[in-house]
């Protein structure tokens, strides 16, 4: 069966269909975290189930636990990925993004099985080519016996989100590393690109504005923040409110401005917003509040909202997973139809002759 | 008058003016030219130049002219200005050394200035119009370019839908290989024995036949009403076709009929 890979800044989520009329998600945190290898730490570890490697005196922790140590030990975890991209800086980021790949894609339950990778666009405001990142991802998946196909991550959010809409829209996806947005008429791309800004960039202004260290920033933001509430002078909420309207209007500004070099249809495209750094409570609001002043020049019928609960499909972090499943299950059906086909000609001329 | 002749006209009329100045001015060197000089060699040097100089503004005149309609005043005034600059240097070679007197200088000075200062003034004001045509003519050019018709983003949208689901689009062909290393991480316990967790959640995807049907733009109906509703306008259109068949037949056996009758 087919499966849908979103490998992003922050998680990496795998989606494949699932038992009946149901999805299953598989999701690792992007991260990891150095730590000191003993007797008594890899007991502790291996007792409490916590996925980690060892590499002669160090053990690295993987995922979510490697957040979780972080915050208690006060020490900052290490990113394979940084702006949407395999990190330059970060020299186990190959073997840790095989190893998180390998865990949450699994091995294909068939030869060929068909996979389909998000991947960034070209950034709008960055010199960083996504080329090298998007073939070793490719690699990595091929390298598990899958057959892969890229799909761009703002393309994925339409598949995902603007199915009532026929795929007609504007798909943004709010991620850690980048904001990807694909403005797409009939599941056609007319305009793809990215931004190299998103919740990290949140997290890393608000930290150099308020001091507090960038993993508890990123704690609070995804635990203790909401729009729409009064903030006390100096707090990190407050910081996290000016910082999250300020990357709002620097992509509704860039969106605006990409519009303007293209002739997109004379139709209505609906906004679906997804991604990670989408999940604050109230950013639907903010978002739809800031196009409405924005005066794009196509002609925006509505902010599709998605509601959070952390148990649905249609959480906007699960968005590209899910669309990347959508453009896998749509291949693998077209290829279904086509094989009889071939087989009904082959079969036409067997009798003819 | 075709541009191209106009030009050759106008560089012409130029060049010999140039030639008429410059003999103009080698004379006057060779006879040493001065106040006390012979009237005739005044009047040569001086006819020559002013007819040289009037035949070089006539030249760029020519050269840098205007279409319609601009071009039917500014025609006018090149010729007023040639025959007016002419005639100054006509009256001075008539006038010099006997009448050379107020008020004929006078006649002669406004007579030569007026037509210098039409040609010059007519040559300047076509050349700021020609320099503002071509950056307006820029413009829309450039506009040209950014304007789409219907038929060209039918055109793109067609040519990137084709293309969307190839799988040689925007990335490069080459395929990245990785090496079969030996693994440096040796994995902890729960990397190696534990299964990834997972959320199962209910989701019928009806978006994968919504896409499929976009793509190809076929739509697939399984609807019990109107595989019914066609059926029976077929057998209705059978036996209209039925019908009409038999009223001709039966119109050409009553003809036949009366025709035997």
């Amino acid at each position: 069966m087919a499966k849908g890979l979103d490998v992003g800044t922050m998680n990496i989520i795998c989606a494949e269909k699932g038992k009946g009329d149901s999805i299953s998600f598989a999701q690792q945190r992007n991260a990891f975290l150095e730590m000191e290898a003993g007797d008594l730490a890899q007991n502790m570890l291996d007792s409490a189930k916590i996925l980690y490697t060892q590499k002669g005196n160090t053990i690295n922790v993987l995922g979510e636990d490697a957040f979780k140590f972080s915050n208690v030990f006060n020490k900052p975890i290490r990113r394979p990925m940084k702006q949407g991209i395999i990190s330059p800086d970060e020299k186990e980021s190959i073997p840790m993004i095989k190893l998180i790949i390998e865990r949450v894609l699994g091995q294909p339950e068939k030869e060929e099985e068909i996979v389909y990778i998000s991947v960034p666009a070209s950034p709008v405001d960055s010199k960083v080519n996504v080329l090298y990142h998007s073939k070793t991802v490719e690699a990595l998946a091929k390298r598990l016996g899958y057959r892969t196909n890229l799909i761009d991550e703002g393309l994925a959010v339409v598949f995902s989100e603007l199915g009532d809409f026929n795929f007609t829209g504007i798909g943004i996806s709010v991620g850690a590393g980048m904001t990807n947005i694909t403005v797409a008429y009939l599941a056609t791309p007319i305009v793809s690109f990215s931004i190299a800004r998103g919740g990290d960039w949140i997290d890393e202004q608000v930290s150099s504005a308020t001091g507090v260290a960038n993993e508890r920033i990123t704690a609070i933001k995804e635990s203790d923040f909401s729009f729409n509430s009064d903030y006390e002078i100096g707090s990190v909420q407050g910081a996290l409110a000016l910082y999250y309207d300020a990357l709002i209007t620097y992509i509704i500004a860039n969106l605006k401005k990409k519009l303007s070099e293209v002739a997109p249809p004379d139709a209505e495209f609906p906004i679906a917003v997804a991604g990670g750094s989408s999940r604050a409570k109230g950013f639907l609001e903010m978002f739809e509040m800031r196009i409405s002043e924005a005066n794009l020049p196509i002609n925006i019928s509505k902010v599709k909202k998605n509601k959070y609960i952390a148990s649905d499909s249609k959480d906007p972090m699960y968005s590209i997973a899910r669309g990347c499943l959508i453009a896998a299950l749509t291949r693998e059906d077209a290829e279904f139809v086509e094989v009889p086909k071939e087989e009904e000609e082959k079969a036409k001329k067997a009798v003819t002759v | 008058m075709e541009s191209k002749l106009r030009y050759y006209f106008g560089s012409m009329v130029f060049l010999s003016g140039l030639i008429l100045s410059i003999s103009a001015i080698g004379f006057a060197i060779m006879v040493h030219l001065r106040r006390t000089s012979d009237p005739s060699e005044i009047i040569t040097t001086y006819g020559i130049l002013g007819v040289g100089l009037s035949f070089i503004l006539m030249g760029i005149n020519l050269m840098v002219s205007q279409r319609r309609p601009y071009g039917l005043y500014s025609n006018w005034v090149m010729i007023f200005g040639f025959l007016s600059s002419i005639f100054g240097v006509g009256l001075f070679a008539a006038f010099y050394t006997d009448n050379w007197v107020y008020p004929n200088v006078s006649y002669v000075s406004f007579a030569y200035a007026s037509g210098i200062c039409l040609l010059s003034g007519n040559a300047f004001g076509n050349a700021v119009l020609k320099l503002i045509e071509e950056r307006s003519r820029q413009l829309v050019d450039t506009n040209i370019i950014n304007q789409y018709s219907v038929e060209d983003i039918e055109k793109e949208v067609e040519k990137t839908l084709n293309e969307s689901f190839s799988e040689t689009t925007r990335f490069s062909a080459f395929s990245l290989g990785i090496k079969e290393e030996n693994p440096v991480f040796i994995p902890g316990k729960a990397l190696k024995d534990s299964t990834q967790n997972k959320i199962e959640v209910k989701d019928s995807i009806r978006e994968v036949e919504c896409l499929q049907n976009t793509i190809s733009g076929k739509v697939k109906v399984n609807d019990y009403g109107i595989d019914l509703t066609t059926k029976m306008l077929s057998e209705t259109m059978k036996k209209h076709t039925e019908a009409q068949n038999q009223s001709l037949s039966d119109k050409l056996k009553i003809k036949l009929n009366s025709m035997r009758r």
